[in-house]
């Protein structure tokens, strides 16, 4: 069971880990030197600003427990880690973590290429504390799990990066840990091995370890963790039972954004500290606009755009930070489209969009003479220029409003980001019918598309799975 | 915030560690080469053949009347060398591992302590090599052998000072690298390493007296050449007086920012 600090449910000899009021906040300069003369001043004076990565997060783990930490890109849950793994300093909050630590964060980090596989597991170990004689006593169980045959004892620059991946793994869950933080980790290795590293995982956890767990894959956190919690915006917003916190997750991944919803089981102690009722209710856009200027201010962009129109003969297209300078235009200017905006994710414009996220694309037409029945078309693309989907207004069916000369019109085109990672391209497109075109601004509109878990290949269409006992 | 532990005695008890990893730092240098460490031994001794022969030969220096100049040579240059090579490593200690530094829980007080090592060991190996030309030369060793001993602790003290506030410092602006390799060029020439400190006037040998390496190098040379004087006391106060508030500065700067590398990196 998860408590906040503040009123521990749980004992103090059973804690595993016990963060109190831990921010981290990065101080963003505008050059290194500043960053030294700030480090090095005997004035205390400030030359930066702030980024609030963590947000007063207290957080009890009871030893034994393995804990699923689940959240969007961006959320804090990589800097939580770091910090509990003591390669980061929190800025403020205290830290204490109870027995050694085994981070998973990036396999083989330390791995020297040019030292043999078995010098490279001794070095590591050393690196975790260990000393020569119990790393003496481990290195044969290393070397069976890593099953790399001779390779163990040749440099690893040689090995495949399976190999190296096995390797790196059996080093870092074989220093005796108490605790292992495992990011996203085990989605190395052919299956054979991934099946290795769950049995691993399972036997830490019935040795009574504790185990941290951050990932995107939603399924494993409910079929592994006894506890979840949820960072969003560098706060712990939700804690308690796996299949609650991991919908709450979905929602924010589909929707860009955490509805004041905060559908609490009463099987959890939710963390309900000072510092951590208040941002479920107070949670959208007004708190993040503190740490990310972008953020809130996207929907006052959209009603901007709504209301001005733009000066005659002016593109404001070419201002946009997304308008993509190679692109093609042609079509007879009976009509054109003199801006666009892209809304997603509570933002305007932003360069990176969730595969998943609900995508508004507004793009504004200035009518230079009468267009009786005018079409309204977009094309999505990949960087590879494979056509996603394209659709206009005639297809759709809606006769739209003729436009009259001198008059600019609005339009918007609402979707989910199928497309699952990488550059994606918009075409816009303006015509008085099927035929003829006004203005088409061919891959004019430039944005890349994050990944949210793994997966493989175009388009993300998110199959729903079950399975069936047959009889 | 976790209690800071001082850093010296934490030194100690990585000492494991950083013998590892300093080994395989000799070792990955020379790995891919054929003659291995032998390269180590090459380039000093192309530095000595070339300095000898212009400067005996081609300059005609005055031998001073102690010692032959070609053993003054080679007793001042192998503790520059390793001097110079453990402030310029050291200096890089800290950028050149970013990936201990980002991404695993690395002790990080024993990163400049690493190349400190590794440059001790090649040192080890030099010393060897000019004993035994010394020896050659009929200078047989005396007791005063034993003053290596302190001559390389005073020495590994300058160096790690300098090897810590630069690698601290060159985390946040990698300028200061290559302002510590301009300045150990400088360096060089400021000590009486090639030339003899005799040739200079009364005044200017006071000001090459507060010099540290100046006195490092007397103690060098004192004990390979037992017909040198040692330097004085008053030689090893200065030394101290110099070197102990750099050791400080630098411990301490290194400290108050180790905690910024992984955000800087």
């Amino acid at each position: 069971m998860m408590a906040p600090a503040a009123q521990s449910a749980v004992p103090e000899a059973e804690l595993a880990i016990r963060l109190q009021g831990v921010s981290k906040i990065y101080r963003l300069f505008a050059s290194p030197g500043d960053r030294l003369r700030e480090a090095l001043s005997p004035f205390r004076k400030s030359y930066h600003r702030e980024f609030w990565a963590l947000r007063d997060v207290d957080l009890d783990v009871p030893r034994g427990k393995t804990i699923g930490i689940v959240g969007v890109n961006g959320s804090g849950k990589s800097t939580l880690l770091q910090i509990i793994c003591s390669v980061l300093q929190p800025t403020q909050g205290t830290v204490d973590v109870r027995g050694r630590v085994a981070a998973l964060l990036e396999l083989g980090a330390g791995f020297n290429p040019d030292l043999t596989g078995r010098e490279n597991v001794i070095t590591n170990a050393m690196i975790m504390g260990l000393d020569e004689r119990s790393i003496e006593a481990r290195i044969e169980e290393v070397q069976a799990f890593a099953d790399v045959g001779d390779f163990f004892d040749q440099p690893v620059k040689i090995y495949s990066s399976g190999m190296f991946m096995r390797v790196a793994f059996a080093a870092a869950v074989h220093v005796d840990p108490d605790i292992l933080i495992v990011d996203e980790a085990l989605a190395v290795g052919d299956a054979k091995f991934q099946e290795k590293c769950f049995r691993k995982f399972r036997s830490f956890q019935e040795a009574g370890k504790t185990i941290l767990y951050v990932t995107h894959d939603r399924a494993s956190v409910t079929a592994f963790c006894d506890e979840a919690i949820l960072l969003h915006q560098g706060r712990v917003v939700d804690a308690g039972e796996p299949r609650r916190i991991v919908a709450r997750f979905t929602e924010i991944m589909t929707t860009g954004s955490l509805q004041i919803n905060p559908a609490s089981d009463s099987t959890s102690a939710l963390p309900s500290g000072d510092g951590l009722s208040q941002p479920l209710e107070a949670l959208p856009h007004k708190e993040a606009s503190e740490s990310d200027p972008k953020n809130g201010r996207g929907a006052a962009e959209v009603s901007r755009f709504l209301a001005e129109k733009t000066a005659d003969g002016e593109d404001r297209c070419i201002l946009n930070p997304l308008y993509n300078k190679s692109e093609v235009r042609y079509g007879n200017k009976d009509a054109c489209i003199v801006d666009f905006l892209i809304f997603s994710d509570e933002r305007a414009n932003s360069p990176l969009i969730d595969n998943g996220a609900i995508v508004e694309v507004y793009l504004k037409v200035q009518f230079n003479r009468m267009v009786e029945k005018p079409i309204v078309g977009l094309t999505v693309s990949t960087g590879k220029g494979v056509t996603v989907y394209a659709d206009h207004t005639g297809w759709m069916d809606l006769a739209l409003p003729p436009g009259l000369p001198g008059t600019q019109r609005a339009y918007r085109f609402r979707f989910p980001m199928a497309v699952a990672a990488g550059a994606c391209f918009i075409d816009l497109g303006i015509a008085s019918s099927e035929e003829v075109m006004a203005d088409v601004r061919s891959r004019i509109v430039h944005f890349d598309v994050r990944r949210i878990r793994i997966m493989d290949g175009l388009i993300n269409l998110d199959a729903a799975f079950e399975a069936f006992d047959v009889e | 915030m976790l209690v800071e532990r001082p850093l010296i005695p934490s030194l100690w008890t990585k000492r494991e560690l950083i013998w590892r990893l300093a080994r395989s730092q000799v070792r990955d240098r020379y790995a891919s080469t054929a003659l291995g460490t032998t390269w180590a031994l090459a380039q000093p001794a192309v530095m000595l053949f070339v300095y000898w022969f212009i400067f005996e030969y081609g300059l005609r220096m005055p031998s001073s009347g102690s010692a032959p100049f070609v053993l003054l040579l080679i007793t001042g240059l192998v503790p520059w060398l390793c001097f110079s090579e453990m402030v310029a490593n050291g200096s890089s200690a800290v950028i050149s591992q970013g990936h201990l530094v980002k991404k695993i829980a690395f002790p990080l007080e024993i990163l400049p302590a690493i190349p400190i090592t590794a440059a001790a060991i090649i040192h080890a190996g030099l010393l060897g090599i000019t004993f035994a030309i010394v020896s050659i030369n009929g200078f047989w060793p005396t007791p005063r052998l034993l003053i290596l001993v302190y001559a390389f602790i005073c020495l590994v003290a300058l160096a790690g000072a300098l090897a810590y506030l630069t690698s601290a410092l060159n985390a946040f602006q990698s300028d200061v690298g290559q302002i510590t390799g301009l300045l150990l060029q400088l360096w060089f020439w400021m000590t009486p390493i090639v030339w003899s400190q005799e040739v200079l006037s009364a005044g200017a040998q006071a000001i090459i007296g507060w010099n540290p390496m100046t006195y490092v190098l007397s103690l060098y040379r004192a004990a390979f050449l037992p017909t040198l004087a040692m330097p004085s006391l008053v030689d090893s106060l200065r030394f101290w007086v110099v070197v102990l508030p750099v050791l400080m500065i630098g411990l301490q700067t290194y400290r108050r920012l180790k905690h910024h590398f992984a955000d800087v990196l």
